[in-house]
């Protein structure tokens, strides 16, 4: 059955034409905004000349950036984000209420929800609604999978051997290692090769459920805020126009929570080490070694892939009506051969000691297939800015920490990757006029504006995409269900004996007392 | 069949423990002591229990031990000169109970408990005992989203019987870390409780 609203019905079809200049600059000065500092009138001029300068590098947007061939956000209602919501609780409760069902379902439910809001989609807007379908899943989605699939396949060829003494020292050289190496394997990448060292390390000690939660915190979340490879939301802005190296802005941050967060992992670990009994066979420790290094090679491949799309321009095609720049396909392409390079140069031993399966990628393809076409209404939306029907939510996150906080909740218990989309695109319809180029917009929020522009009044985004990033990447630490990794994290130290907390143990004995105060000092620190 | 005994010792725990266990040693018997902290025995004093959770010294000291060597421990504290330890009381224990629950997904661990249950003790009875082993061969291997488990065992229920071989059921099971046992609670015989 389809119902479709009278506001569906009123809905003009024809695609937004608004250029940035014809962009009322009045939207952002209407929000009751205490926060961010805008100057109406100073808007259309530098957004004028910033898309001119935008057309001089033959970067075209007016496809590729925006909806100008797609439905306007404007017209679509609140509801129309239901399917979205729907297929985040979906992932967010099923693995916890029926967990056998969506196992062995997933997949189904992702194409119910996604068809719930396809079919309507296409029957009320036709071509509009098949460019925005094919828009996000062209420029999107398939470069998302590709990239997680490539930086899973690297990192599945590498396998840490040896056993160490989980000694508290021990246990925190190991935690510091996943950290680092999460930004630039991806935490997924980072968790599959570091937990068995971990748990191998700690499998005769007692109490260690502690160093789990931390590996989680740190390795599956944190670690990952330095670069687009560390964690799906930043790959998701990258795509969006935020540049590679931009998101090492996050150092700091995440310097700050990893470093605070470590100091109290060493004195919990201490005073759970000082209660046990040593093992008799420390002779069998071995030192750890590293196989299938050679995958090193195929990583760096991919952030020289990665890297090579931010900066060159080879040109453009339209696919189906989707602008296409070629040099994102060279990357997607160089990603494939990378992966496809590992599995051909890497024993298949290798791959079976790290227990690797295709599993874990099919997932994240089957789900985000769904998010990604769900998604389509509320980026629409948020994007239209007050004048559109999230307006209320517009006007009610105003200063950087909201951001950082909200973006950081909603990560909490919904995937980060979308929450991440959601806010970034959020933040422009808050500070910049409806309409505006999403680069453009981008260019804005990572805080790269020329003196001229900042006298004219253009918010400097900067903190603003800073609390977004890292709201997105920490907070997706706070519950299992925030972040992939996490249940998969949880999954192997079960399998290994050891006890994890449940869900709301996890939250209320490790996330809040630990996590959420770090975070609140992290606020004050760089937020407020 | 052995009769145990819980007795009571007032004094500084440590010199109590060190006292007990030197004195069985020197005396070059076999005869266990166990201290109620070190299974996890309930003991009824508040205040000992708080001291306990808490890692304080405590002044009161719960052993078990069997009748006979307990009657050689109360007459060397009776008669010894400058050891600061008291026998409080001593009460003979009639039988041992704990509760327990489970979910294990390690096959090895999952396998030592179902065989742990199989293979009870002389004289120990389980009591509302679920145990259920389910293996899903699809759930094989590393997932993100839907982390089910390829094998698992979960199960609940309590153990009751005599206190030796509670004690030791008790050890062999909470060798398993995703089994939670209950500290064990002692029935004593009539009139002492």
């Amino acid at each position: 059955m389809i119902v479709v609203s009278a506001a569906w019905a009123q809905a003009p079809v024809e695609p937004e034409t608004q250029t940035p200049n014809e962009a009322p600059a009045g939207d952002v000065a209407a929000a009751p905004d205490a926060g961010a500092p805008v100057v109406e009138e100073a808007l259309a001029a530098p957004v004028a000349a910033e898309a001119e300068h935008a057309a001089a590098e033959e970067h075209d947007e007016e496809h590729g950036g925006g909806h100008h061939g797609g439905v306007p956000g404007k017209v679509l209602p609140l509801w129309t984000a239901l399917p979205f919501a729907g297929i985040l609780l979906s992932i967010a409760l099923f693995p916890l209420l029926a967990p056998t069902f969506w196992h062995h379902h997933f997949g189904k439910v992702s194409a119910f929800w996604a068809l719930v809001f396809i079919i309507p989609y296409l029957v009320k807007f036709q071509g509009a609604g098949m460019y925005d379908i094919l828009h996000i899943y062209l420029i999107d989605y398939i470069p998302f999978i590709i990239l997680l699939w490539g930086l899973f396949t690297a990192a599945g060829g590498l396998v840490v051997r040896g056993k160490l003494r989980g000694s508290p020292g021990v246990n925190l050289i190991l935690l510091l290692i996943g950290t680092l190496m999460a930004s630039w394997v991806g935490t997924t990448g980072a968790s599959m090769v570091m937990i068995r060292p971990v748990l191998r390390a700690n499998a005769w000690r007692k109490n260690k459920t502690h160093v789990i939660v931390f590996f989680i915190f740190l390795v599956s979340n944190i670690g990952g805020a330095l670069t687009p490879l560390g964690d799906p939301p930043l790959f998701l802005g990258f795509i969006h126009g935020v540049k590679f190296f931009w998101t090492m802005n996050l150092i700091l941050p995440m310097g700050f929570v990893s470093a605070l967060l470590l100091a109290i992992f060493y004195v919990l670990d201490t005073y759970h080490y000082r209660k046990e009994t040593p093992p008799k066979d420390d002779g069998a420790k071995e030192p750890l070694r590293v196989d299938g290094l050679h995958n090193l090679l195929f990583f760096a491949g991919i952030v020289g892939g990665v890297l090579f799309s931010g900066m060159a321009k080879l040109g453009s095609f339209t696919l189906a009506g989707v602008h296409m720049d070629i040099q994102n396909l060279v990357r997607d392409g160089v990603i494939l051969c990378m992966g496809a390079l590992s599995l051909l140069t890497t024993k298949k031993q290798l791959r079976a000691d790290n227990e690797f399966s295709w599993a874990p990628i099919l997932e994240v393809a089957y789900l985000f297939a769904g998010i990604f076409a769900t998604i389509i209404p509320a980026l629409a939306i948020l994007k239209a800015g007050t004048e559109g029907a999230a307006a209320p939510l517009i006007n009610a996150v105003n200063k950087p920490w909201h951001f950082f906080w909200v973006a950081g909740a909603l990560s909490s218990f919904l995937d980060n990757a979308p929450t991440y989309l959601t806010f970034f695109t959020t933040a422009i319809g808050k500070l910049y006029p409806a309409g505006i180029e999403e680069k453009v917009a981008a260019t804005y929020l990572m805080g790269h504006l020329s003196e001229a522009q900042i006298a004219q009044g253009i918010t400097d985004g900067f903190k603003y995409l800073l609390a977004i990033s890292a709201g997105s990447v920490f907070m997706g630490a706070n519950t299992y269900i925030g972040n992939a990794p996490n249940f998969m994290v949880k999954s192997i130290a079960e399998e290994a004996g050891v006890k994890m907390p449940s869900f709301f143990g996890y939250m209320f004995k490790y996330s809040i007392p630990i996590l959420v105060v770090t975070f609140i000092i992290t606020t004050f620190v760089f937020f407020v | 069949m052995k009769t145990y005994v819980e007795m009571i010792i007032e004094g500084p725990e440590e010199y109590a423990r060190g006292y007990v266990r030197g004195f069985v040693a020197a005396r070059g018997s076999h005869a266990e002591v166990i201290f109620d902290d070190e299974v996890g025995i309930d003991v009824d004093d508040i205040v000992q229990k708080i001291k306990g959770a808490l890692g304080l010294s405590r002044k009161v000291v719960h052993s078990i031990v069997d009748a006979d060597t307990a009657a050689l421990v109360r007459e060397a504290i009776g008669s010894a000169r400058d050891v600061p330890l008291n026998v409080r009381s001593e009460r003979t224990i009639d039988r041992a109970r704990f509760e327990y629950k489970f979910e294990i997904f390690n096959r090895e661990q999952g396998e030592l408990v179902v065989k742990a249950f199989k293979n009870l003790p002389t004289g120990v009875a389980l009591i509302g005992h679920d145990l259920h082993v389910k293996e899903d061969p699809s759930a094989r291997g590393q997932e993100l989203y839907s982390p089910a488990h390829e094998y698992s065992v979960t199960g609940h229920g309590a153990a009751e019987g005599p206190i030796d071989k509670i004690i030791w059921l008790y050890k062999e099971l909470t060798s398993v870390e995703q089994l939670t046992a209950e500290n064990i609670t002692l029935a004593f015989k009539e009139n002492q409780a």
